[in-house]
């Protein structure tokens, strides 16, 4: 298991000592859940859905409730601008 | 009017709320010095709600006029950190949240508004309702109510130890692997995990969105089972909820007492403590002498549930908790690019179980792992609903322990990850296959000082949990 990667994957910094004490954490978890290879899993299907799902249709339509106002919404973002939430730049310049 | 808190309940708080033996004002008066006094050593609440007295005023201000009090009116709830109440701070008892405020009411608190309930205030839990014991807490662990050495449990530990200390009438928690139960079992009190989709997750802060359940803690079945009736239903805005009468058995429920977690030859099983092993034995002789049938039923792919549970609920955090990025909520870490603040933020904000479980997510759902991981746990999840069918068709209800033993040390189980993993063995397999199960109080267990409380586990089929309340009655009227 490649931690630092796992760790970008999971844009999660992780200092030198957590990266060692969270891959041994890792492991002896990953090692019980090993169990799960004795299971006799070849004739299971993947369970998807607990109650048996069926696709329900609505009408196109606005809902008659709408959700929230959208100020309030905002005003929950660190940074914001004319409305807009603001993000830094993603790419770096060089 | 000298109230004894203890005997109170919802149906003797509507009496004397119709007598005007005391006004919802005053009751919230009287919870509230009970919290002062209580919870500097316990630390169940996150908030206390100064403003739950005009809620209370209003309500006495109804009753006045001559409206005839709904279902819990003026019934001061205690509401986890995971839930949201709007206008109030909402954290999950995460930094991440910590100056959140939640600008809309999740459906539950809608449902017990609409019918009177107060809100005194926010629980404490583990941190995005992650853990057993309340110690993942940002904000610090809250202490059994028992032994203030001990732990509550968790995730919802605030919520059962407000309950148990009598700082609220009941709460509101949620339950994701045993999250109600488990706190309700170590803190001496009812807790319900209802038929997955029984009540709506709108405005639930979500760990694991194909497990998680809201329910209640009440200090009588009763309580729980009105609280339950008023929560339910079908939400639009929640497309996972579902829409049923609650059903129940007959009035002598047949008992299936799973092998795997209790043997009824040998009156125990490895691993369980001697007192959860008595109370065990002496809830079948009760069901015995009231000529419900005992028998042995097996759910062979239990063995099977922790391991599946640990990878289905980090694949569904990991991508829940995508967006505590620093950019829509709350707090952010200073960086120069987008990906440095996102990292910078999780990093600070995130506790240490809640990036473990992120990565352990990450890790199941990488590319190239699907069928080693995440598609094998999603059919063992398939086999252990077939374990639940099969087991129904012989027993109305099951019986079980909720935990292997009473609440444990603070700190006992803080440092392994794994240990603190395996106290949710008895209650992962309901929420792996979605049937309602519930927690209730029978005894005590230990020396004679420190007495600590015992739960047994009540787990139906789904849609009836109407038994769980019919099967834990006969239990606790006769226990």
């Amino acid at each position: 298991m490649d931690i630092k990667k796992l760790s970008q994957l999971a844009r999660i910094k992780l200092n030198k000592k957590e990266q060692e004490s969270f891959s041994k954490d890792l492991e002896s978890i990953l090692g019980y859940i090993g169990k799960l290879k004795e299971a006799k899993i070849e004739n299971a299907p993947e369970l998807t859905h607990i109650l048996a799902a069926e696709n329900v249709f609505r009408l196109d339509e606005a809902p008659a409730e709408p959700f929230g106002n959208a100020a309030e919404l905002l005003a929950a973002a660190p940074e914001k601008k004319k409305g807009f939430v603001k993000v830094k730049q993603v790419f770096n310049e060089d | 009017m000298k109230i004894n808190l203890s005997e109170l309940s919802i149906a003797k708080i509507r009496e004397l709320l119709i007598s005007g033996g005391f006004s919802a004002r005053e009751l919230v008066e009287i919870y509230h010095r009970q919290i002062k006094e209580k919870d500097k050593s316990i630390s169940a609440y996150l908030e206390i709600f100064q403003d739950a007295y005009e809620q209370a005023e209003e309500l006495d201000k109804r009753i006045k006029q001559g409206e005839s009090p709904a279902e819990l009116f003026g019934v001061p709830f205690a509401i986890k950190d995971n839930i949201l109440i709007k206008d109030k701070k909402a954290g999950a008892a995460s930094r991440i949240l910590e100056s959140y405020r939640a600008s809309y009411d999740a459906s539950a608190i809608k449902k017990l508004r609409a019918v009177g309930a107060v809100f005194l205030g926010r629980t404490n839990m583990d941190e995005f309702a992650m853990g057993s014991s309340c110690e993942n807490s940002a904000f610090g662990p809250t202490k059994n109510p028992y032994d203030l050495e001990r732990v509550p449990g968790g995730s919802s530990g605030g919520s059962a130890a407000a309950v148990a200390s009598q700082m609220c009438l009941a709460a509101l928690g949620s339950d994701t692997g045993g999250s109600v139960r488990e706190p309700a079992a170590f803190c001496g009190i009812v807790g319900l995990k209802p038929t997955y989709g029984a009540v709506s997750r709108f405005g639930l802060i979500a760990m694991a969105s194909s497990l998680d359940q809201i329910g209640p803690l009440a200090k009588n079945i009763d309580d729980a089972e009105e609280i339950f009736k008023v929560i339910k239903g079908r939400d639009p805005k929640d497309s996972t909820s579902a829409d049923y009468e609650i059903k129940k058995c007959g009035a002598k429920p047949r008992v299936g007492v799973p092998k795997e977690f209790f043997s009824l030859k040998e009156k125990g099983k490895e691993g369980l403590d001697q007192g959860v092993a008595a109370a065990m034995n002496r809830a079948i002789e009760i069901l015995r002498s009231l000529d419900c049938e005992i028998k042995e039923v097996s759910l062979p792919a239990s063995e099977y549930a922790l391991a599946c549970y640990y990878i289905i609920m980090p694949a569904e955090v990991s991508s829940n908790l995508a967006r505590y990025d620093g950019v829509r909520y709350g707090r952010r870490a200073e960086g120069k690019i987008l990906e440095e603040i996102y990292a910078k933020t999780r990093e600070e904000a995130l506790g240490q179980e809640a990036r473990r479980r992120v990565i352990l997510g990450t890790y199941a759902l990488s590319a190239g792992y699907y069928d080693a991981y995440y598609g094998r746990a999603q059919k063992a999840r398939w086999l252990i609903r077939k374990d639940f069918e099969k087991a129904f068709k012989e027993a109305d209800v099951l019986l079980s322990p909720t935990v292997a033993t009473p609440a444990f040390k603070l700190g006992e189980k803080a440092v392994d990850p794994l240990a603190m993993y395996l106290s949710d063995i008895f209650t992962v397999p309901a929420n792996l296959a979605g049937v309602p199960a519930l927690s209730l109080p029978f005894g005590l267990a230990g020396e004679e000082r420190k007495k600590l409380p015992i739960g047994l586990q009540l787990t139906a089929p789904w849609f009836y949990e109407g038994t769980l309340f019919e099967a834990g009655k006969l239990l606790e009227k006769n226990i």
